[in-house]
């Protein structure tokens, strides 16, 4: 495969992952030279493409109704869809990992500590909860209805001696 | 008149300076947003999932979407160290805990993403290996209505863990795509090609960007 791919000074990326809320899809182009990297976040919304550039590699993205949460390797950013602002996040050791919207600015993700969070941004700043209940080990995805009620599936145990690995189901209702 | 042509002029000049302003524009706020950790805590609920609570290292099992309660997923093994290919769709009820089998995959491929539409019909991506492992893969954007398949799209992808995979937006489904355009006299690779594209209401997949 290899010997196939285009080769050109700048590697261009894109996310084929769905990021989508209620209202908008978001995507990013990624751009990769020797000295630089860029990344361009795209939301389309009521037919209309707008874009942001950043001069890191993004690591995930969550599109909410007002904002997009934007993770880079070095920081983490809201954007304020209406507003057409920017701003970082501070006091926050955060890894988002499955980030998906529940209802209106609040989305559920999956942090490297091993916990789940729920995380709900307001104008007046940004408000984060805890989730338990998943046992150790399980790696969730996380799928959401149109309600915001959640689900989280995943793999949890690998038995080396059986060849066997686990997968459970949670449920956590909206409220 | 002439006060006229040049309050029209001004005015042309505005709705120009207003109309250039870059899309990618954006002020970054020198206040940053701070977090609260509230104390409220959300307990998940383990549920049931017999059936499949435990699959054989060679297995996979996505989870795919949700509607009314039953949640969509897929399940497969491997073929080689490469390629997944799936065996069937299915759907599982939260509250009755049923499983039920939405599609039966006899042939060796994998579907990368599948969603249910709200008319019934089924939108699935199909990845499948080439010849030979030095080809790139195939996909197809496929339409499933009354047990009749309709292809939408279709192309290469150099990587198959980049296949197609379906947004909502509201009433409105998407895909994003990195495909390959082939020279079919070499089969090589002549450009690489990203698109958004949205599968409209009559069932067609448009292309609303590229690059």
């Amino acid at each position: 495969m290899e010997d196939q791919h285009i080769v050109e000074e700048e590697e261009i990326l894109i996310s084929t992952d769905p990021h989508h809320s209620a209202t908008s899809v978001v995507f990013y182009t990624q751009k990769a030279s020797a000295t630089e990297m860029e990344s361009t976040l795209y939301y389309y919304q009521d037919e209309k493409l707008k874009s942001k550039v950043f001069k890191e590699r993004i690591s995930t993205v969550v599109p909410l109704t007002n904002y997009i949460v934007v993770n880079t390797r070095s920081a983490s950013y809201v954007i304020d869809i209406k507003k057409d602002t920017v701003k970082e996040i501070v006091d926050l050791n955060m890894k988002v990992y499955q980030g998906v919207q529940m209802k209106g600015d609040k989305f559920i993700y999956y942090n490297e500590d091993g916990n789940a969070y729920i995380m709900e941004i307001m104008e007046s700043g940004i408000e984060l909860s805890k989730v338990t209940g998943m046992k150790s080990g399980f790696l969730p995805r996380f799928i959401v209805d149109k309600h915001g009620n959640v689900i989280a599936g995943g793999y949890r145990v690998n038995d080396e001696a059986t060849q066997m690995q686990t997968v459970e189901l949670y449920y956590l209702a909206n409220d | 008149m002439v006060k006229s042509k040049i309050a029209l002029f001004v005015l042309f000049l505005v709705m120009l300076t207003g109309c250039s302003k870059a899309e990618d524009e954006s002020i970054m706020e020198t206040d940053p947003m701070k977090v609260i950790m509230t104390e409220k805590v959300y307990e998940l609920q383990e549920l049931e999932f017999h059936d499949f609570n435990q699959i054989p290292y060679s297995s996979f099992i996505m989870f795919h979407g949700i509607t009314d309660n039953v949640l969509y997923f897929a399940y497969g093994e491997s073929d080689n160290a490469t390629i997944y290919s799936t065996n069937a769709l299915y759907g599982y009820d939260i509250e009755t805990k049923k499983v039920t089998m939405l599609k039966d995959i006899q042939n060796k491929f994998r579907v990368w993403d599948f969603v249910l539409c709200d008319n019934g019909d089924m939108l699935y991506s199909k990845v499948e290996l080439g010849d030979s492992e030095s080809d790139p893969f195939h996909f197809e954007i496929i339409k499933e209505s009354n047990g009749k398949e309709t292809v939408l799209d279709e192309g290469s992808l150099f990587n198959h863990l980049n296949g197609p995979a379906f947004s909502r937006a509201g009433e409105n489904i998407f895909y994003l795509l990195q495909e390959v355009e082939m020279d079919a006299s070499t089969n090589t690779a002549n450009a690489q090609i990203d698109s958004l594209n949205e599968i409209t209401k009559d069932g067609t997949a448009v292309s609303v960007w590229s690059s």
